[in-house]
């Protein structure tokens, strides 16, 4: 029921409907999996999508499916690892538990010459049985009609020899102004990008910058080009014009993150502490994280902690309790689409220094997040994530494992239809 | 069904076609006859269709002529020359010395031919090759060998080495683009399981599995099979056979071919039933009408479940295209073919 | 036997025996030189076929490295080392690639042991081959046998493995021969030999297995137990088969193993040499031996018909004339004519008898004047006896007359009891002389010999313990089963008290005096033995000669009258004596009734001679 209020109240955006015939499809399956799968008290929920109905369509379908399952029997529920090349939850009526599931429902999105054939695999034990509902192909144009297909975008803006931490491009009317602002673990320095070699036109040493083995350092430029360097504990403003600036070191100077909300960073780690305060989700608050994506639904929005144990989790109190992501790396960072109302993140891998990484665009929706495209694949780790200050894109500091050489990349989402 | 056409737009324009009689008469008469009744005959006169009779010589020759005045609009093409009998073989090489403009081309061959140069035109997989299991056979009185046969089955290597990946591992009597559900069928094959029940089983007589002397396909698969059930323990021996020794008692077991003749799984489905019932000797239960999808894999699965039935794989058809044929679509399952919108492209001299 | 007999089978068991062992001699030779040919034709075609198959081994080595080498092979490897290669576009290349390179056998085989494309049996493409992908270095092993696994069942081939490596992957190409009866026929044989080959392709012996040049061998069956014992120990061996029960359709088989990789037996190569040709030579030498075994016991017949008729013939009459002289016929002659020795032998012998004849002739002269002149004696002194008292007398009447005549009549009368008495033993002495010269006939009739011994006895019982005399013991041992015989009771009692009545001379200082009667089948024994003096051998001689005698009295003719009665009984007398022991006349009679036994003819006129014509030996 409170996915469903949720749903109808609308959160400012207008997704697309499910037409009727596929709900009450849709709630048939649920109600025969729910009957199949009692007196289970856990639930293992796969998908695999065969039908020509694209990945995000089915995606929203097993998400209505879940929610449906979830409702009727009181479960929460928990995207976990998936084998079957779509979405997995674990359901279950205590997630923290974190017991083993009773059952296991494979729901295949199938289609046939007479119309669409969605099937649920229930086994639990030995036994298994099998539940498939029909859907006409005629209703699915509201559904699969308007859905404009997302794709990443990266753009390696140069590469250079010495540690990068992040990078500011100077803007001027949201065009590059070709002017870059680059934090470096010693260094501040500005330079001119043209043809994607960076020339250097002054730098101001850092200096009483805290030891730290994953060293983070922030950038924001604001309206009138001053530069704030957010480094371990310590802050330093500079005049990009006039090439001085001033490092405050504060430590335990709080970070800031979007619509206010600011978190302590620990200088001597690479994580934050916790976020301050979170009015809209106060379970948030005082969590450490390593990276957090404020959703574009603002202070009172939800949002996605990449929390220390190597799981991200959703803080969206209107849809319930935390939903776990795992298989996330640790930086993550929210991205705003032009062509999509939904939310979108962007999530590095989970692999370390010596491999390659990657990106992928999630679309967070109902408490769920759903891959949205193919991922952008680096030729070696992401050592920095950060969205801009618009949120259409995102800075991307990466290491060329072929070459050594710290590359500087930005990601925005371009849509399709 | 054998199909080799020549498409000839200038003098006179024919299209030669290689093609089995039988199973070409549904073909011809569709180009024949311009409508259907309610029961499916055609109806009205030969020859008011897109094409009439010029030339028949039974068994070997048909030749159609463009109709003039036909009502959908002339054809394009002038005529067709339809050769019937030849063999895959022939076919093929038919099409590769620009004797034939279009041949039906056995799925195994359709990679090779696509390296010799030669366009292709291939449908979804729409028909079954199955092996089924007589009834009364002291060899395979045990149902328990049948399953072990199946079980020992590897599929997707017959899909991959036979068919050269022209065609799909078939668990149900449906295809997947049908019915949907076929995926719940598992084609996985299970050679432990298979060897053992294969030593519950204390028969020891040979089972023989008979294909089609004229079929090279079927004999690669019976012989795969073959192998296949010896790593599990069954004796199985493959013999040729023609269609008159089909029916002379010394098969157990033989190589089936199940064709589409819709894209309706119920329609292919009733079809399939009302084939295999005299073979196994399976009684099932009638198909309704309007079945739905469980109601359909209901059925498909009692069918199975004795094992007397295996599905193999699904095949497609693939035509083998001339450089000069143009706007050939594949036509549909059981669909007629669409000689019509044919036109030739001709040859810079 | 005789000795012609005797000759025959001496020459003819010579001949047997000399031409047996020449046969012998060169059967066996002859047996050896076809052995050791045929071993040595084993052991040439042992090494042509090992050296066939080493070609056969290089040629198979060479084909598989050229088609590993080949531009076609080494692109399949290449498009296969890259992630997601397509196996299956290959799975058919097997068999035009083996067609070329003329092969039986070909696989191409990936990295991890999947069959690719496979000859033999197409259909196993996918299933694995792991021995393939064992760590070793194919190019040293070369080639090897191996059983190879074909649609149509196992076969033997012989088989080489090349490796393509591209990259960290390997493609290996498995290639062969297939061993078979193509191979067999490629081999050159002698006459009478043929090699078969047994593929061992399954655990235990199947005569369908079992091949020639032609194919299937011909009652592959009777190879089993060496096929068998080959399974269990295989080494090169020798056996034998008889087909038939004719020595000659045996063959003895060189068996060789073929030996795989693994050291596991995988076939046996057998040369079989026909014993034909020897046993029909061993039939041929002894069907000669025995024709001139034949030949040779005719020819000894011959020789030794002819050689014992000079020898035998001589040697029979000889004999002939030997017994006509020992039945009586002194004066048979032979005439032995022939060679020298055997004439010799011939008048010598009659020279013999005629010599025997003329002493026998004296000798019975010289025995009836010694017997007259005994005779003589004894009745000289028997009648001096009674004539000295009659002379005494009728002088004493004289006297007596002349002198006292007043006695005369007392003395009349003394000398005339005198005279009659004296007259009486000259009547008495005349009476046994007269009784003597005519012995009666026994009247025979059933007598039981014990009761006249025993009557015999009895009559003298008086005197074994009369006074004044030493006693005398009679001991009487009677044969209580002793048969009867037919005689004359009274003259057996007589000559039995004759016996009786010597011994008791021959015991005058007493003994014992044995009467002993047994028999056996055909006689009946009487022994009458006594403790006496004893008697001489040249005593014993004489003893039954008429009027011979060693007492002081008596005639003389009391053990002549024993033994005329004991040779009118059939039966015979003898003595056994020792002097100071004593003498034991032994009496054997007949139990059955024997012809009456005239006496010996007189000497008739001398016998014509035996001619026998002999020739010198």
């Amino acid at each position: 029921m409170v996915f469903a209020i949720s749903f109808l109240a609308g959160t400012g955006q207008s997704q697309a409907q499910i037409p009727a015939p596929w709900n009450e499809a849709l709630t048939s399956l649920a109600e025969k999996i729910v009957a199949d799968a009692t007196p289970a008290s856990s639930l293992s929920v796969s998908s695999q999508n065969m039908s020509s109905l694209d990945q995000t369509t089915t995606n929203r379908i097993f998400a209505e499916l879940i929610w449906e399952v979830s409702r009727r029997r009181g479960w929460e529920a928990q995207q976990q690892e998936s084998t079957t090349g779509g979405p997995s939850y674990l359901l279950s009526k205590n997630l923290s538990q974190q017991l083993p599931a009773d059952a296991n429902v494979k729901v295949t999105f199938s289609e046939g010459a007479d119309g669409y054939v969605w099937v649920a695999e229930i086994s639990r034990g030995e036994s298994q049985q099998i539940e498939m509902v029909s859907v006409s192909k005629q209703d699915t144009a509201g559904m699969s009609g308007g859905k404009p297909w997302l794709s990443l975008r990266r753009n390696v803006l140069w590469a250079q020899s010495q540690p990068l931490l992040d990078f500011a491009e100077e803007k001027l009317t949201d065009h590059p102004t070709g002017m870059i602002t680059v934090l470096e673990p010693n260094r501040l320095a500005t330079g001119n990008l043209n043809g994607g070699v960076l020339t250097i036109s002054g730098t101001s040493p850092l200096t009483d910058i805290p030891v730290a083995r994953d060293l983070r350092g922030r950038l924001q430029l604001s309206p009138n080009g001053q530069v704030t360097a957010y480094i371990a504990g310590s802050m330093c403003i500079a005049e990009p014009k006039n090439a001085s600036f001033t490092c405050v070191h504060e430590p335990g100077k709080d970070w800031p993150f979007a619509d206010g909300l600011e978190a302590v960073y620990v200088a001597n780690r690479n994580y934050f502490a916790g976020l301050l305060s979170v009015p809209a989700e106060p379970s948030a608050a005082g969590r450490p994280f390593y990276s957090a994506a404020i959703l574009n639904s603002g202070s009172k929005g939800p949002l996605i902690l990449a929390e220390l144990e190597g799981k991200s989790r959703l803080y969206d109190a209107a849809n319930g309790p935390p939903s776990t992501f795992n298989g996330w790396g640790d930086d993550i960072a929210f991205i705003a689409t032009s062509c999509d109302s939904s939310e979108h993140v962007l999530v590095t891998g989970v692999g370390d220094w010596t491999q390659p990484d990657r990106i992928q665009l999630y679309e967070i929706s109902r408490g769920t997040a759903t891959a949205d495209g193919e991922p952008v694949e680096f030729s070696g780790p992401i050592l920095a994530l950060w969205s801009s200050d618009d949120a259409m894109s995102a800075r991307i500091v990466s290491r060329n494992l072929h070459t050594g050489l710290y590359e500087a990349s930005t990601v925005s989402v371009s849509c399709s239809n | 069904m054998e199909i080799a056409a020549v498409l000839n737009s200038l003098e006179p324009a024919a299209a030669s076609l290689n093609v089995d009689q039988a199973e070409a008469q549904e073909q011809v008469d569709s180009l024949l006859y311009d409508q259907r009744g309610s029961d499916g005959k055609f109806i009205g006169p030969a020859g008011s269709g897109a094409f009439r009779v010029s030339e028949w010589e039974p068994g070997k020759r048909l030749v159609l002529a463009a109709n003039e005045d036909y009502s959908g609009g002339r054809a394009f093409i002038d005529s067709i020359d339809i050769r019937m009998g030849h063999s895959a073989a022939d076919r093929l090489l038919a099409l590769e010395l620009d004797k034939a403009d279009l041949a039906e081309i056995e799925p195994d061959k359709a990679r090779d031919a696509a390296e010799h140069g030669i366009r292709l035109s291939v449908s979804r997989p729409d028909e079954l090759i199955a092996l089924v299991f007589f009834p009364g056979r002291s060899a395979t009185q045990d149902a328990r060998t049948c399953e072990a046969i199946s079980r020992s089955i590897d599929r997707s290597s017959i899909v991959s080495f036979i068919l050269q990946r022209q065609g799909e591992p078939a668990g149900a009597l449906l295809p997947q683009w049908s019915s949907g559900t076929a995926f719940l069928f598992s084609t996985a094959p299970d050679p432990i399981t298979a060897k053992e029940i294969s030593h519950q089983i204390s028969t020891t007589t040979k089972i023989v599995v008979g294909y089609d002397l004229a079929d090279t396909l079927e004999k690669a698969m019976a012989e795969r099979i073959a192998v296949d059930a010896r790593e599990a323990g069954v004796a199985l021996a493959v013999e040729p056979v023609t269609p008159a020794e089909r029916k002379s008692g010394k098969l157990d077991a033989e190589l089936v071919r199940l064709r589409m003749i819709s894209s309706s799984p119920r329609e292919s489905l009733v079809r399939f039933v009302s084939t295999l019932e005299p073979l196994t000797g399976l009684d099932p239960s009638p198909v309704p009408g309007g079945a739905s999808a469980d109601q359909l894999y209901e059925i498909e699965r009692n069918i199975l479940s004795s094992y007397r039935v295996v599905p193999l794989v699904w095949v497609p058809e693939v035509y083998g295209l001339s450089a000069r044929v143009r706007n050939w679509t594949m036509p549909p399952v059981g669909g007629p073919w669409p000689f019509a919108d044919v036109w030739l492209e001709q040859q810079q001299q | 036997m005789t000795f012609r007999t005797k000759l025959f089978i001496i020459f003819t068991l010579a001949l047997i025996v000399s031409i047996g062992l020449v046969a012998v001699g060169v059967t066996t030779g002859a047996r050896r030189a076809f052995n050791q040919l045929n071993t040595l034709h084993s052991e040439a075609f042992v090494a042509q076929f090992e050296r066939e198959f080493q070609r056969s081994e290089q040629d198979v080595v060479h084909k598989v490295q050229g088609i590993a080498d080949a531009e076609g092979t080494v692109r399949m490897a290449i498009d296969l080392s890259r992630p997601q290669a397509d196996v299956s576009l290959y799975v058919n290349d097997a068999r035009g690639v083996a067609q070329s390179h003329q092969l039986d056998f070909l696989d191409f085989v990936s990295s991890d042991g999947s069959i690719i494309s496979s000859t033999e049996w197409p259909a196993r493409f996918g299933y694995k081959m792991t021995w393939v992908t064992q760590p070793q270095n194919w190019a040293l092993v070369g080639s090897f046998l191996m059983k190879v696994d074909t649609q149509n069942g196992p076969a033997l081939g012989v088989m080489a493995v090349s490796t393509v490596r591209v990259g960290d992957k390997n493609l290996y190409v498995v290639g062969g021969e297939r061993l078979g009866k193509d191979f067999l026929s490629s081999l050159v044989l002698p006459d009478g030999m043929r090699a078969l080959l047994y593929q061992n392709l399954s655990a235990q012996f199947d005569p369908v297995n079992l091949i020639d040049q032609t194919g299937p061998a011909f009652q592959a069956e009777r190879f089993a137990p060496f096929i068998t014992q080959q399974q269990q120990h295989p080494a090169e061996q020798l056996f034998k088969i008889s087909w038939t029960r004719d020595r000659a359709s045996g063959e003895v088989f060189h068996a060789l193993p073929l030996l795989g990789r693994q050291k596991e037996l995988l076939g046996v190569l057998l040369v079989g040499s026909s014993q034909n040709q020897v046993v029909t030579l061993e039939r041929q030498i002894r069907m000669l031996a025995l024709e001139v075994v034949a030949l040779g016991l005719l020819f000894g017949a011959l020789m030794s018909w002819w050689g014992a008729a000079r020898v035998t013939e001589p040697v029979r009459k000889l004999a002939e004339g030997a017994r006509a002289v020992s039945e009586g016929n002194w004066n048979t002659r032979v005439d032995v004519r022939g060679p020298h020795e055997i004439a010799e032998l011939g008048r010598s012998f009659n020279r013999m008898t005629q010599q025997l004849a003329e002493q026998r002739e004296r000798l019975l002269q010289a025995e009836r004047v010694a017997a007259w002149r005994e005779v003589a004696r004894r009745l000289a002194h028997e009648l001096k006896n009674p004539l000295f008292p009659l002379q005494t007398t009728v002088e004493n009447l004289q006297r007596a007359k002349s002198h006292h005549p007043e006695q005369f009549d007392e003395v009349f009368r003394e000398s005339t009891s005198i005279l009659l008495s004296e007259i009486q033993n000259l009547k008495d002495i005349i009476n046994r002389f007269s009784d003597f010269s005519k012995m009666p006939q026994p009247e025979l009739s059933t007598v039981n010999l014990n009761d006249v011994v025993r009557s015999a006895a009895k009559l003298f019982e008086p005197q074994f313990g009369a006074l004044g005399r030493p006693p005398v013991t009679p001991e009487l041992h009677f044969d209580e089963q002793l048969p009867a015989i037919s005689g004359d009771a009274a003259l057996l009692r007589r000559a039995i008290e004759n016996l009786i009545l010597n011994a008791l001379d021959a015991m005058p200082a007493g003994g014992v005096l044995m009467l002993r009667t047994t028999h056996d089948d055909h006689d009946v024994h009487l022994e009458v033995s006594d403790t006496g003096t004893g008697l001489t051998a040249e005593e014993c001689e004489r003893l039954f000669t008429p009027y011979y005698t060693t007492k002081q009295h008596g005639t003389g003719l009391g053990l002549a009258i024993v033994q005329s009665i004991v040779s009118d009984h059939g039966g015979r007398i003898w003595v056994d004596s020792e002097p100071g022991v004593g003498t034991s006349f032994h009496i054997l009679l007949p139990v059955k009734p024997s012809p009456h036994v005239a006496p010996a003819p007189p000497p008739a006129a001398p016998q014509p001679p035996v001619v026998v014509e002999t020739e010198k030996v």
